[in-house]
């Protein structure tokens, strides 16, 4: 995914002239805009896949107890 | 042993973290991405396509958390109606109803215009469409309503498509749209110049953004389908969620790469462009411009429009038929709380679905298919899932801070409550967005919301049923602890009774093959419940089941002690091996009537999956009812641990003074098989007395036609035969020999099968 983005940018880079010229701006804008989407997507993805699991081995609690837990590294 | 009989009535949960995800997949990779791509580019141009579809997966993955900390805390049936109706009560959560219901109806709408748009399309390319009298569009309505009529009659029929079948479906869709994307990929690195089709990034400007996103949000919609298999999935506390987030993250990642892949797909200069930029051409052509892009992808164009239509077919049918059963679901759950009249919760007493309810949800799929441009359909089908999952990121808020310390968690976002409220402020702007391609979808939800508002204070509000035990009843659902990791007892038996009154004649032979072992005794009735009705509700409705069984564990209870369990199921056979691997059963009794089935089974849709994936022993009657006395039993062997079985259980059948004659068939003189040897063998193991096995062996051509001659002429009281250990492609390709002569023998007859591990169940496979 990321290689395929990198490709885009570098092409774009390429044939786009120089940086900042007419819609160079707009571009870098947007992939940039479009790495972060995709990179917030994947954090959060694994993050909360990550919470799960610990709930899940230590076994289902109220919000707040699996709150405390997780603030304590627990 | 039980000291009293009593009666279980459990869910049965057979779908696994794989089987919901796909679920999920299936619903989202409908219909959306297919005409989203075409209009997409037309309305933001080639980065507005992929901005669309990245910063829409954001939005739908802060909605997909709020959906998953709520399932996992209340994993039940019933998705955003259940969800808003503990956190704010009746009205809401009717609204809630009201809008998912019309929600997933539009859907439906759009999955069956999308159907016959590309369909059409792809005949009209290779030109075999020149005969019609009348205009394209006319035949794209006319198709549309047929598929959509099709579909409602496969849900009156309850024949849905279940999670697991589902799950090859998706694969299948996912393979397309990944092979189309893959193609896109690899031109793009071969041919860097395509790249350039890039340029410009955002030709309309950044204001276009909103409203390709908006429209688009539908694409998106399909992952909440999973909170509705709370109640049949493994582990739902902690599978529901993951499966919810799966989803989402894997879909927005495939339309990214199908996006980049359309972008890519004309090469700058192309003739057809006729001077045209490559996106303008592809957005010209709106609704197919996907077919069109995908089309110059490929070598040649008539591949490209038979893998798109081909991915169509798959994708749009199983999420219309999906969109229909859920949106036949949300207004029996009206009908069945009062919140509509209580027509709507009525079931049909053939097929066991909800008629009426399917009746209407009809109507709105037909109006909406025929009434209105697609763009509406889709637009409006986007408005109607933002304002439902706005309600869903409100409900998590609101039970957090009400409930958070009664509920038991899987699951809890994180950066509560920002994420919620971005996604609402984010649903909002989206809703502002679509109102600049297509109004229609705001006059259909200025209509519909305030038409609900008015059913709800005119009618609803005061016949709904009482809510006060709504989190208790969802505690109630799960299966019960010990009965996933029971404690382990001594031989653990399971009578599986398809038809209670063939109850007594089951038990009875199987406290026969319990007295040679201390061996406890689970009855089980598998009631089959149509995906239109939740399995939460199928105790209300599927009396006749309950009835059934409790009147025959009545009768039983004085003559045998039996545990009783009524499981309710979507399919019979998945329901009775997830039932033995819960209970860890070691050997399963069926009943077999005798009839032989059409099709591909050997002897029935139900036995022949039970036999095959049932990890314990497994033992089918035949014939064997009354106070039969079993005098001379004929075993059919050619070695093997089946062979072994069918003797040991042979030898418990038969009376005390009866005879176990084992029998072999040669082909020819000195085959391989040493009969006496290996009876032998089983007399000792089975500490048989002198005299109770004897052996016969004959040499024959006909294997079959030998043992039922000899069954016939032997005058035996049973015959006991161990199942095929052929490996599962040659049993579909021919008729082995336990199964044939099962079919032909009209003597009783009892097919034993051997539980003997992975390694078996590899050999076989392999």
């Amino acid at each position: 995914m990321s290689a395929s983005l990198m490709t885009i940018a570098s092409a774009l880079w390429a044939s786009g002239g120089p940086p900042l010229a007419s819609g160079t701006a707009e571009i870098v804008l947007g992939v940039v805009l479009l790495a972060a989407a995709l990179a917030a997507l994947s954090g959060l993805t694994f993050w909360s896949r990550h919470i799960i699991h610990r709930i899940a081995r230590r076994g289902t609690s109220s919000a707040r107890e699996i709150l405390k837990d997780l603030r304590d590294g627990r | 042993m039980a000291d009293e009989p009593n009666v279980h009535a459990e869910l049965s949960r057979d779908l696994s973290l794989f089987h919901v995800t796909m679920m999920g997949l299936g619903m989202m990779i409908g219909a959306g991405v297919f005409i989203g791509i075409g209009n997409s580019m037309y309305v933001a141009g080639p980065g507005g396509l992929l901005l669309t579809f990245a910063l829409n997966g954001l939005i739908a993955l802060f909605t997909a958390m709020s959906f998953a900390e709520l399932s996992s805390a209340i994993p039940r049936a019933g998705g955003a109606y259940n969800f808003a109706r503990i956190a704010f009560g009746r009205g809401p959560s009717f609204l809630a109803g009201w809008v998912e219901w019309f929600a997933s109806s539009v859907a439906g709408a759009l999955y069956a215009v999308v159907f016959a748009t590309y369909t059409l399309d792809f005949f009209a390319q290779l030109g075999l469409l020149e005969w019609l009298p009348f205009g394209l569009g006319i035949a794209r309505k006319l198709v549309a309503v047929g598929i959509a009529a099709l579909f409602v009659y496969i849900n009156y029929r309850g024949s849905s498509e279940t999670g697991k079948i589902g799950a090859f479906f998706t694969l299948g869709q996912m393979g397309f749209v990944l092979a189309i994307a893959v193609v896109g990929i690899v031109t793009a690195a071969v041919d860097p110049q395509r790249v350039a089709n890039f340029r410009p990034f955002m030709p309309r400007g950044w204001g276009a953004l909103l409203a390709s996103m908006g429209v688009i949000y539908v694409a998106f919609e399909g992952f909440e389908v999973i909170a509705q298999a709370g109640d049949e999935t493994v582990e739902p506390r902690k599978n529901i969620p993951k499966a919810m987030l799966y989803s989402v993250f894997i879909v927005t990642i495939t339309y990214v790469l199908v996006a980049i892949a359309a972008v890519v797909a004309v090469r700058p200069g192309h003739p057809d462009l006729a001077g045209a930029q490559p996106w303008e051409w592809v957005g010209s052509f709106r609704d197919t411009g996907f077919g069109r892009a995908v089309a110059r992808l490929m070598p040649t164009p008539f591949v490209g429009y038979l893998l798109v239509s081909m991915a169509v077919v798959f994708s749009s049918t199983s999420a219309l038929n999906a969109t229909i059963y859920s949106a036949t679901r949300a207004s029996y759950a009206l009908g069945r709380d009062r919140m509509l009249p209580g027509a709507f919760s009525k079931i049909s007493h053939k097929r066991r679905t909800p008629y009426v309810a399917l009746g209407f949800t009809s109507l709105i799929v037909l109006f909406c298919a025929t009434a209105l441009p697609i763009m509406d359909v889709a637009a409006s089908a986007s408005m109607m899932f933002l304002a439902l999952f706005l309600m869903v990121n409100l409900c998590v808020i609101k039970v957090r801070l009400n409930m958070g310390d009664e509920l038991q968690y899987g699951f809890v976002m994180p950066l509560f409550p920002l994420l919620p409220i971005v996604a609402i402020v984010c649903q909002i702007a989206l809703a502002g967005g679509i109102l600049q391609e297509s109004p229609v979808a705001w006059i259909v939800a200025a209509v519909w919301v305030p038409a609900g508002i008015v059913i709800y204070l005119v009618y609803s509000r005061t016949r709904a049923v009482a809510t006060e035990e709504e989190i208790h009843v969802f505690e109630q659902a799960e299966a019960p602890r010990d009965s996933r990791r029971p404690v382990r007892a001594a031989h653990r038996v399971m009578v599986s009774v398809a038809n209670p009154g063939n109850a007594l004649a089951l038990v009875r032979q199987t406290y026969r093959l319990c007295e040679a072992r201390e061996a406890r005794v689970e009855l089980l009735h598998m009631v089959p419940v149509p995906s239109q009705v939740p399995l939460a509700d199928a105790d209300r409705y599927m009396l006749e089941g309950r009835e059934g069984i409790l009147e025959t564990m009545l009768y039983l209870a004085p003559q045998f002690p039996v545990n009783t369990h009524l499981r309710y199921c979507r399919n019979v056979a998945r329901g009775i091996v997830s039932a033995v691997r819960e209970k860890r059963i070691d050997t399963l009794i069926l009943g077999w009537h005798g009839r032989i089935p059409r099709g591909v089974f050997r002897l029935g849709s139900t036995i022949d999956p039970v036999i095959e994936r049932s990890p314990c022993n497994v033992v089918v009657f035949k014939g064997c009812g009354g106070d039969q006395v079993f005098r001379r039993v004929l075993v059919p062997v050619a070695g093997g641990p089946n062979g072994a079985y069918a003797l040991e259980t042979a030898s418990i059948l038969a009376a005390d003074d009866g005879r176990v004659t084992a029998f072999t068939v040669r082909r020819r003189t000195g085959d391989g098989f040493d009969l006496d040897a290996f009876a032998a063998e089983q007399a000792k193991r089975l500490k048989l007395p002198a005299g109770r096995m004897e052996t016969k062996a004959v040499e024959a051509r006909r294997v079959v036609d030998a043992i039922l001659e000899e069954a016939e002429q032997g005058d035996y009281d049973l015959v006991v035969l161990g199942c095929t250990e052929q490996p599962l492609l040659r049993q579909l390709a021919q008729t082995t020999v336990p199964e044939a002569v099962a079919r032909r023998c009209d003597r009783p007859l009892v097919m034993a099968k051997a539980a003997t591990g992975i390694r078996s169940w590899l050999r076989r496979w392999i």
